[in-house]
């Protein structure tokens, strides 16, 4: 792991409104916890129709862990790259999640974090590279395709999105911010879906008409990567 | 630069390194992580079959296969049976029942299928564990495909689990499906259940419990046996000491039949035969069962009343010839004198052939064998040969008839309908007196049925005895004091067969004399009906009866129609019965 010095005491941020730096990654992941926190009882909710009940407080109890290690090892100033603050919140992630959501957050967000090694700036080509290694490895484990009523039925059209506005030479906050369209779009459709993973399987048919809980964690984290400000809150 | 080509490439060399143990990492994390999916879906607690379907699901998705199967022994043994199938029919030449798990292993093995023997173990750590093999679980490739080891591995790791969890499924199922059983015997039993816990209050009942003490079963649950019994009050209170629910309780011991009384929630004391068992385990306290002896009771006084009216009716004429054969044997009498007695002994025996007869029609109509001979019969005509048959006959009242012009032909036995007009002829010539008349009118208010009316001037029936005229052996007060001879089934006769017949008979209200009719079902043009098994009798039927016909007109005689309910069981008709 190369891990940088620091350049002058503060995260590195964007120097313009091109790049993210350290410091807009762990911004982000503060927004992605008070979003997540504002709808805990949404994802609840949404999880009581169709697994445990408790996707929403088990994705609180996790964030709130990744904020923790954020100030404890990855403090302002101690020069860590958006890549292994990515690995870290994927390790704690997977250590404080419970149920299926940990392991797969943590796996998508330790596999981006390795793609983006070594870069103290990420463009949106390289965001988008990022995203895309998540999906495949949140795919990968859980072993899951787009239609399935996952997480992957926002983020994939998310990383879509990204790489799309990527390749057409779109600026950083309109390429995320389509992102977060994707996302919510993707979130939508798998209200009418038959859930084919996790323990929504057991519903088959019944599993209809319900929106899928991971897909609304993974709107809510992707909306988290566009904004600069709290989240709106979600009707459920 | 050799040195520094030589750091990059040991760099390199650790880049890799470092790659293929992450991706190695990954790769257990990978299984592990399907394992723990699956472990998810077998902690369920579902039922066998959706357990079964979302875990064959789900172990074709990991195992990458495209079609799985799984066989499974019952709890009890036996040969293994398919019991789910994934991405295949269970039709499709896969064998729904083997001998053994071996022999699904060697049918799969045949076929290409990957697949590993579920286990369940026996016995306890340290006292000998023994693995039984109690199913199997079997995937194929997917068309054009191979399984990859890397994936089927899991199989072999998690048989147990997969063992364990579908005999616990196996369990639950038929665990539920027992209570289910036990649920329906205890609600459909016609006695009354009801279990207390040891402090006497009620912790289950059935229906029958909430029908005899005519309470809801909501609201027993919960309060004490006394409460719910009625046993609290009066002076003959089971409670304290002499409770046979704590007897029990206490002394381990259940009671047999003994009789007591419960209290309906109106306050009528009810007989019951009670018998009473300890319950022991999680469940402790006692069950009573309770049997309504109200029924027998009155099957008891139907057959002393049996007992007592054809023994009296035997013994009059019995001891009317006795009289008259001792006269004939020790007077000496003149062959006008003697043929006055054999007139007397005559007419005793003529009484006595009537009740046997009565009697046999009884028991003739209340079996299962009787049966109508029904066709389409000119009902005026029937009528009108009956008034010119009553006509001939010596003392018989005479018969005035008054017809409709459109009477219909009715679907009746004519015996029988002879024998009905003829059961109530009889009562107007025993109790009518001189000067006796009767009235027999037909009229047809409707398409289904047609109503005769048959009325006398005679004495009546008193308004508080109409409602049992139709009852077996009741006789009237003032008929008994008549001294009338006369056994009390002429009209439960009547009743009877018009009701076979799908009809019903009533008291009308009348002023004057008695009136009686009887509603007889019209001729419909279908195939012959050959018979009609009777219902059976209704202990304690009102003064209108009816049979599964048009229903009796509301309006009857004060007090006779009570609730316009059908009084008697349901007739079924049916050929051949």
């Amino acid at each position: 792991m190369r891990i940088g010095p620091p350049v002058d005491g503060r995260p590195a941020t964007g120097n313009d409104d091109e790049t993210l730096g350290a410091g807009d990654v762990v911004a982000f992941l503060r927004r992605a916890a008070a979003a997540i926190a504002r709808h805990e009882e949404l994802l609840d909710r949404l999880d009581a129709a169709l697994g445990d009940g408790d996707h929403g407080t088990n994705m609180r109890t996790g964030l709130e862990a990744v904020l923790r290690s954020l100030g404890e090892q990855a403090a302002p100033g101690d020069g860590a790259e958006p890549g292994e603050i990515l690995r870290r919140t994927g390790h704690v992630l997977v250590e404080s999640v419970g149920g299926a959501s940990g392991p797969l957050y943590g796996t998508a967000f330790i596999e981006a974090g390795f793609a983006l090694d070594g870069r103290r700036q990420l463009d949106l080509a390289a965001l988008a590279d990022g995203l895309d290694a998540g999906r495949r490895a949140l795919a990968r484990r859980g072993r899951c395709a787009v239609g399935d009523k996952t997480i992957l039925d926002a983020l994939d059209p998310a990383t879509t999105a990204l790489s799309t506005a990527a390749a057409s030479g779109c600026g950083l906050r309109v390429g995320l911010r389509r992102a977060a369209h994707a996302a919510r779009d993707g979130m939508r459709a798998t209200t009418p879906l038959v859930a084919r993973r996790g323990l929504a399987l057991r519903l088959g048919e019944r599993s209809r008409g319900h929106q899928d809980p991971g897909a609304t964690s993974c709107y809510l984290l992707v909306w988290a990567m566009a904004a600069r400000r709290d989240p709106p809150l979600m009707e459920g | 630069m050799d040195m520094d080509a030589d750091l990059r490439r040991r760099i390199a060399e650790l880049e890799a390194e470092r790659r293929r143990v992450f991706d190695e990492a990954q790769r257990e994390a990978d299984t592990m992580f399907a394992q723990y999916q699956l472990s998810q879906l077998l902690a369920s607690g579902d039922p066998l079959e959706p357990l079964a379907d979302a875990v064959l699901a789900e172990i074709g998705r990991a195992t990458g296969a495209g079609a799985a199967a799984l066989w499974l022994a019952s709890p009890a043994g036996g040969p293994v049976e398919i019991v789910a199938t994934a991405g295949v029919d269970r039709g499709a030449d896969l064998p729904a029942r083997l001998p053994d798990a071996a022999a699904v292993a060697a049918w799969a093995r045949a076929r290409g299928w990957f697949g590993v023997a579920l286990e369940e173990s026996r016995g306890a750590a340290g006292r000998g564990v023994a693995r039984e093999a109690i199913g199997f679980v079997a995937v194929a490739p997917a068309p054009g495909t191979a399984l990859d080891p890397a994936h089927t591995r899991y199989l072999g790791l998690v048989r147990r689990e997969l063992g364990l969890a579908f005999r616990s499924a196996q369990l639950r199922d038929s665990l539920a499906g027992e209570r289910a059983t036990l649920a329906a015997i205890l609600e459909g039993a016609s006695d009354a259940i009801v279990a207390v816990d040891p402090d006497l209050r009620i912790v289950r009942l059935n229906a029958a419990a909430a029908r005899l003490v005519g309470r809801p079963a909501r609201e027993a649950v919960g309060c004490t046996c006394a409460t719910f019994l009625g046993c609290g009050d009066g002076p003959d209170r089971l409670c304290g000491a002499r409770c046979p629910f704590a007897e029990v309780i206490a002394g381990g011991r259940a009671i047999a039949s003994r009789e007591e009384l419960v209290r309906h929630r109106d306050g009528t004391e009810i007989p019951v035969s009670a018998s009473y068992a300890p319950m022991t385990g999680t469940h402790a306290g006692a069950v009573a069962v309770f049997r309504d002896l109200r029924a027998d009771r009155a099957l008891d006084d139907l057959k002393s009343s049996f007992v007592a009216t054809i023994s009296h009716e035997l013994r009059t004429p019995l001891a009317l010839i006795s009289g008259h054969a001792q006269s004939l044997l020790h007077l000496d009498l003149d062959a006008e004198a003697r043929r006055r007695h054999l007139v007397q002994i005559g007419a005793a025996v003529d009484r006595l052939t009537t009740l046997v007869d009565e009697v046999m029609d009884i028991s003739h109509l209340e079996s299962d064998g009787f049966v109508l001979h029904r066709r389409p019969v000119d009902l005026a005509g029937v009528i009108r040969a009956f008034a010119a048959e009553q006509a001939e006959l010596p003392g018989a009242p005479p018969v005035a008839v008054d017809l409709a012009d459109n009477l219909p032909k009715v679907d009746v036995d004519p015996v029988r309908l002879h024998q009905v007009l003829a059961n109530l002829a009889a009562n107007t010539a025993k109790y009518g007196g001189r000067g006796a008349r009767i009235t027999i009118r037909a009229r047809r208010p409707d398409q289904e049925m047609a109503v005769v009316t048959f009325a006398d001037n005679g004495r009546g029936i008193p308004p508080e005895e109409q409602e049992h005229a139709f009852q077996r052996f009741f006789r009237g007060q003032a008929v008994r004091e008549s001294r009338v001879p006369g056994s009390g089934l002429g009209l439960y006769i009547c009743r009877r067969l018009v009701e076979a017949h799908g009809g019903w008979i009533r008291l009308d209200a009348t002023t004057r004399g008695t009136s009686i009719s009887f509603g007889l079902p019209v001729e419909v043009p279908r195939g012959r009906v050959a018979g009609r098994a009777l219902p059976a009798p209704a202990v304690g039927a009102g003064a209108t009866a009816r049979g599964d016909g048009a229903g009796a007109p509301a309006s009857a005689a004060g007090g006779a129609d009570r609730d316009g309910t059908p009084t008697t069981g349901d007739p079924v008709a049916g050929p051949g019965r």
